[in-house]
């Protein structure tokens, strides 16, 4: 179990930046995820780390010594790929004894081993399999228990899970996540999936143009964006566009559409700014009666209504914008026509404002 | 009546005839050639007179035929190996290095299939002595004009692997702690191994075939096959000629067969394990 610190990572291919001043420090055992759009950097960064790549510029250090002069075989990495690699020209045995062979371990240990291997990631009886005979999800699991056996410092996957059909996505990223706590292994997961990422992660970097947009916990990236690509990108959110027209130590007047609202304050943002205020459909509620202390309310109109089993989903016109509202289907929910005129609401804690 | 449901057929009638025909026209020479060699008579001739062993007997107490046969042999397993190893090199920097002018390198190192078998003996026999390099009809010089043509059949299968190849096993092998030689003969060459055998075997054969780049390079003292048999054809019509001819095509039908049981072998060997 190691940490990593990438220190201003660099990585340039002719005139494209793929990779652009990238710095972050990864704690031992984190469970830390590289999230962003296709072509923002993440596997170029994984790659790197690995030493399929060289950097152009910076450095990354394992527990606090440069690696980045080592070939990939002396970093004691474990490298998941995306089409998982395993040998073709080798059965199940054979791909996971490989790196113990390479370490010249002696036969019955390899065999102890490589059984425990099996284990760990439910596989065992499938010693004899070929890569053409297992499934994807099978073939998932030999390269992790072939990069597992060999106790690499540090576990890298890219985008493990997409080649997966969805069941099986939502099945495995559990199994990941509960095989690498149970290791302990410090983990860099890439993928363009921001469900998996903030399902699994300790922390997470949402990377755009080669850059980290934002670094922060699951909840922080979900509930406090930095700026409108990240809101975006996580979750989905309806943007009130308006102006800061008031601020105080304890928050500020947000006003939109008309209507003033209560939001928190940033340190970027000073009175008179333009901003975004992010809301996110659950924590929209729809309602007859007034709002609460601490709520904010805005007068709107239902424009579409749609049923999607677990919950409701409101399109409600606001001034000329538009908020969305999710709320589950309970035993009291409101019988909503369109066109009818509602109050939105929602919680002070949620009023999240991005600059624009 | 029940009817026969519809089933498209996988070849059109029409392509197993033309098949067929083809087959039978690349055949008949061959059974030609067969049964000349055992003829029972004193001059080659089709159809034989009779059925005998003599002239295989003679062909092995010949002192042309069989030491030609043995030579072509010994320079068709050389050019063989030194083609798969040149061949494998030229492929690799071919297919995955970057630099101005490699499709001026591929066109070069894939020219001498193109270009007649007499006109490369006889420019390298200009070359040998006019620098006289001391090449000039040596065995040496002899294998280096082989070499030439059948190294083309080595980079075309080569490349068309490496250019499929999935570089993520390698990368695979060598975060799993394999050096990149380690690498390369674990996971590259066994996987390229099919291009490789298919490869060896046409150089093989290519090599052991070969009439025109030989022409103007055989060594004075040893004469590949093909050469023996013009050279000899030319002056007596003995149906011994035939008989070499048979080993000739049976030492290519050995060689596929080989070549099928290793790619088997691989197979099975695959799904073994301890
Ligand atoms: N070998 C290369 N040569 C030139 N440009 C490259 C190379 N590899 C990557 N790039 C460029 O670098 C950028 C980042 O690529 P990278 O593969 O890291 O993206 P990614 O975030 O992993 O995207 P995806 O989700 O599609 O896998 C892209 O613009 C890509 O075109
Ligand atoms: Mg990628």
């Amino acid at each position: 179990m190691s940490n990593v610190s990438l220190k201003q990572l660099v990585k340039t291919y002719g005139s494209t930046t793929a990779v652009d001043d990238v710095s972050v420090d990864i704690a031992e055992g984190e469970f830390f995820s590289l999230l962003g759009p296709s072509g923002c950097g993440k596997s170029t960064t994984l790659r790197m780390i690995a030493g399929f790549e060289s950097i152009s510029s910076g450095e990354i250090e394992l527990d606090g010594r440069g690696v980045s002069a080592l070939p990939p075989e002396k970093r004691d990495i474990g490298f998941v790929f995306q089409n998982y690699a395993i040998f073709p020209h080798m059965n199940v045995f054979d791909n996971i004894a490989f790196g113990l062979r390479l370490r010249k371990f002696p036969a019955e240990d390899i065999k102890k081993r490589v059984t425990a291997a099996l284990e760990q990631v439910g596989m065992s009886g499938l010693e004899a399999r070929l890569q053409n005979e297992m499934s994807g999800g099978q073939q998932q699991r030999v390269a992790l228990a072939r990069v597992l056996v060999t106790e690499p410092r540090i576990l890298l996957l890219d985008e493990p899970l997409s080649a997966l059909d969805k069941n099986l996505r939502e099945e495995m990223k559990f199994w990941i996540k509960n095989l690498q706590s149970n290791l302990g292994i410090t983990t860099i997961y890439v993928t363009h999936d921001q469900g998996e990422a903030l399902t699994m992660s300790d922390r997470i970097a949402v990377m755009k143009g080669g850059k980290i947009a934002q670094l922060g916990t699951p909840r922080d990236i979900y509930q406090r964006p930095k700026d409108v690509f990240v809101a975006k990108f996580i979750g989905e959110s309806s943007l009130l566009q308006g102006k800061v027209t008031d601020a105080s130590e304890t928050g500020c007047t947000f006003t939109a559409a008309g209507q003033s609202f209560k939001a928190m304050m940033r340190p970027d943002l000073k009175v008179g700014d333009a901003a975004a205020l992010v809301l996110r459909p659950e924590q929209v509620l729809v309602s007859d009666d007034a709002p609460g202390e601490d709520w904010n309310g805005a007068s709107g109109t239902v424009t579409s209504i749609s049923y999607q089993g677990a919950t409701l989903r409101y399109e409600l016109a606001v001034g000329d914008q538009t908020i969305i509202s999710e709320s589950a289907i309970g035993p009291d929910t409101p019988e909503l026509a369109n066109g009818q005129t509602v109050n939105v609401m929602w919680h002070v804690d949620h009023a999240w404002l991005l600059p624009v | 009546m029940a009817n026969k449901p519809y089933q498209e057929a996988l070849v059109p009638g029409a392509f197993k005839w033309i098949a067929g025909l083809a087959l039978f026209i690349l055949l008949v020479p061959i059974f030609v050639v067969f049964l000349a060699g055992l003829n029972s008579g004193d001059f080659l001739t089709f159809p034989p007179e009779g059925l005998s062993l003599r002239w295989i007997k003679a062909f092995f107490e010949s002192d042309s035929y069989l030491p030609a046969y043995l030579y072509s042999l010994i320079i068709a397993l050389t050019a063989m190996v030194i083609s798969l190893i040149l061949g494998t090199l030229i492929s690799l920097l071919l297919v995955r290095s970057a630099f101005a002018g490699r499709a001026l390198l591929r066109a070069v190192v894939m020219s001498p299939i193109m270009l007649p078998g007499i006109v490369i003996g006889l420019s390298l026999y200009l070359f040998y002595i006019s620098f006289d390099i001391g090449l000039a009809r040596t065995q040496a010089g002899l294998v280096i004009g082989h070499v030439l043509v059948t190294c083309p059949y080595v980079i075309g299968m080569v490349s068309a692997a490496l250019v499929g190849f999935d570089r993520s096993l390698e990368e695979a092998a060598r975060s799993l702690g394999a050096s990149r030689w380690e690498t390369f003969r674990k996971i590259t060459i066994p996987l390229i191994s099919p291009a490789l055998i298919a490869g060896g075997v046409f150089a093989f054969i290519v090599s052991f075939g070969q009439f025109d780049v030989s022409l103007f390079l055989t060594p004075p003292n040893n004469t590949p096959l093909p050469i023996a048999l013009y050279t000899s054809l030319r002056y007596t019509f003995e149906p011994t000629a035939a008989a070499a001819g048979i080993f000739a095509i049976f030492l290519v039908v050995v060689s596929m067969v080989i070549t099928a049981k290793i790619t088997n072998l691989r197979r099975i060997t695959a799904a073994n394990y301890n």
